[in-house]
């Protein structure tokens, strides 16, 4: 087993323990598990799986993103090892076993500075969980409800609102939004980093402030805003270009 | 079965002790059993407002913490309408001497024996708001004319759909109907616009809401106060969400008699929405 191995496996009487190298980016890790088991699927057969987190930080996305590749796949998660409180929480909540520990057999070393900035522009951390949204396995998001004031709501795909975005409320989302209804709070669209462009849609555009890509912009021409007819922001050569319909 | 209404803001001051107070004589004035709990757990006013203070032997904690035989020993019959109770709240304890299932069972031991239970909420979102909302099945939202009170609505509606408590109503409280007509304030439209939820009632604004309370006489029992009125038709909208029969103010000077008896009984005056 190479030691720079981003997962590696080890049977035991249990079934198959599964560590992860702690300090490779979640989107890396999920690469290679998707190669691995599409390869090597026989290896697992019926053994369930336990998995190796060390300090890894995981999000309930990350889990839930997981547990469903595992799924489609047949594969039976039994528990996690983590050293994180907050991973061990998210985990249990999903019905995993939890043990605290640390096994470090993936080349694990000690935890360096973790490359938080790109995470966190990825996945910021603070966020409020809106009841009646999951998020599915698909790449566009459907909200049916107003997204109020102090609730965030977050995907890495395309978000599709039927509802408002209220005033101190914020929409995030990895590729481009569509309200419909009216925005009035904060919108962030193109958050993934291998978009190119996005933009944001809106039945009525009042924002507070919208950002594409790194792109914020918080005052608004009086033609954009004042009348009631849709609009559609675009990131185009680096400057938000509006059309009003 | 009793309904618990749970009267909340978010925002201090905008009214939710005054209009707790109000509603629930109104409701005792149609003939309904009320009782209204103050939840504001270390800052007691709604006795204050109902002018109860000094009748106070036993209060919430006490109940929950069972130093009192039952709850019937702290409640406290309001002067007036014989059907109405207070259960008032603690001065010197605070917010995190009640926990949420211990609140839970008080509104539903109270459910079985009222027919309404208004809970006076604490400002804020923090453990006495949600002590507040937990028992509750319906809310009242209160909030005034101006923006930041609307803000912290939504915050509030976002909150309790988040508990699933999704049976909210809205009350403008202190409107002006002349600013606004001056466009110098939100009207009923631009807060219902962005707070997408029914309207119960909408209280203008009235000097006698302040002199009632200091004196500790319930507002509605003036026959002649706009926001007395209003209260009285927001708690007909309780009893029967399609209540259409309002009450109205009638004016009795001498012109507006001698103008009813020319043109009819047309209702001069105001109407109280």
């Amino acid at each position: 087993m190479p030691e720079n191995d981003i997962i590696s496996f080890r049977g035991t009487r249990q079934g198959i323990l599964m560590s992860i190298k702690e300090d490779e980016p979640f989107g890396k890790v999920m690469d290679e598990l998707k190669n691995r088991i599409d390869n090597e699927l026989d290896f697992f057969g019926q053994s369930p799986i336990s998995l190796d987190l060390g300090w890894r930080e995981m999000d309930e996305y990350d889990i839930d993103e997981l547990l469903y590749y595992l799924q489609q796949n047949g594969l039976k998660l039994l528990g996690i090892i983590s050293t994180s409180l907050n991973t061990r929480k998210i985990a249990e909540s999903r019905g995993l076993k939890v043990i605290i520990g640390r096994l470090g057999l993936a080349g694990h070393h000690g935890r360096k500075k973790p490359a938080l900035q790109n995470k966190a522009i990825a996945r910021p951390q603070a966020r409020t969980s809106v009841p009646g949204i999951n998020r599915p396995a698909c790449e566009t998001l459907f909200v049916r409800k107003t997204i109020r004031s102090g609730q965030v709501i977050e995907h890495p795909g395309n978000f599709v609102i039927m509802g408002d975005v209220n005033p101190g409320a914020e929409v995030r989302a990895g590729g481009d939004i569509v309200i419909v209804g009216a925005l009035r709070g904060i919108a962030h669209a193109g958050r993934n980093p291998e978009t190119k462009s996005a933009s944001i849609s809106a039945f009525r555009f009042q924002p507070t402030q919208i950002r594409i890509k790194d792109k914020i912009e918080s005052r608004f021409d009086k033609s954009i805003t004042k009348h009631k007819k849709p609009v559609v922001a675009i990131l185009d050569n680096g400057k938000i270009k509006y059309t009003v319909y | 079965m009793g309904k618990v209404i749970v009267i909340t803001s978010g925002k201090g001051g905008v009214g939710k002790t005054v209009t707790t107070a109000n509603i629930g004589a109104s409701l005792a004035l149609e003939g309904k059993k009320v009782v209204v709990i103050d939840a504001d757990i270390g800052l007691r006013n709604l006795d204050l407002v109902m002018g109860l203070e000094n009748r106070i032997v036993f209060d919430i904690v006490d109940v929950i913490e069972k130093k009192c035989r039952s709850y019937r020993q702290a409640l406290i019959r309001d002067k007036r309408f014989k059907s109405l109770f207070l259960l008032p709240s603690s001065q010197s304890r605070e917010k995190d001497s009640v926990s949420p299932n211990q609140m839970v069972d008080l509104c539903d031991t109270l459910r079985e024996h009222f027919d309404f239970v208004l809970i006076d909420c604490p400002a804020g979102i923090e453990q006495g708001f949600k002590n507040a909302i937990i028992g509750s099945d319906e809310s009242i939202i209160v909030t005034n004319p101006e923006v930041s009170s609307v803000r912290d609505a939504d915050r509030v509606i976002g909150l309790l759909e988040a508990e699933e408590k999704s049976e909210h109503w809205l009350l403008v409280n202190r409107m002006n109907d002349g600013l606004v007509k001056r466009k110098k304030m939100l009207s009923v439209e631009d807060i219902t616009e962005v707070l997408g939820i029914d309207v119960i009632g909408i209280v203008p604004e009235d000097e006698n809401v302040l002199f009632s309370t200091n004196k500790g006489i319930p507002l509605v029992l003036e026959k002649n106060s706009l926001a007395g009125v209003s209260y009285r038709n927001i708690a007909r909208k309780l009893i029967d969400p399609n209540c259409t029969q309002e009450i109205e103010i009638r004016d009795d000077g001498f012109w507006a008699k001698l103008k009813r008896l020319f043109l009819g009984d047309r209702s001069f005056g105001y109407k109280a929405r």
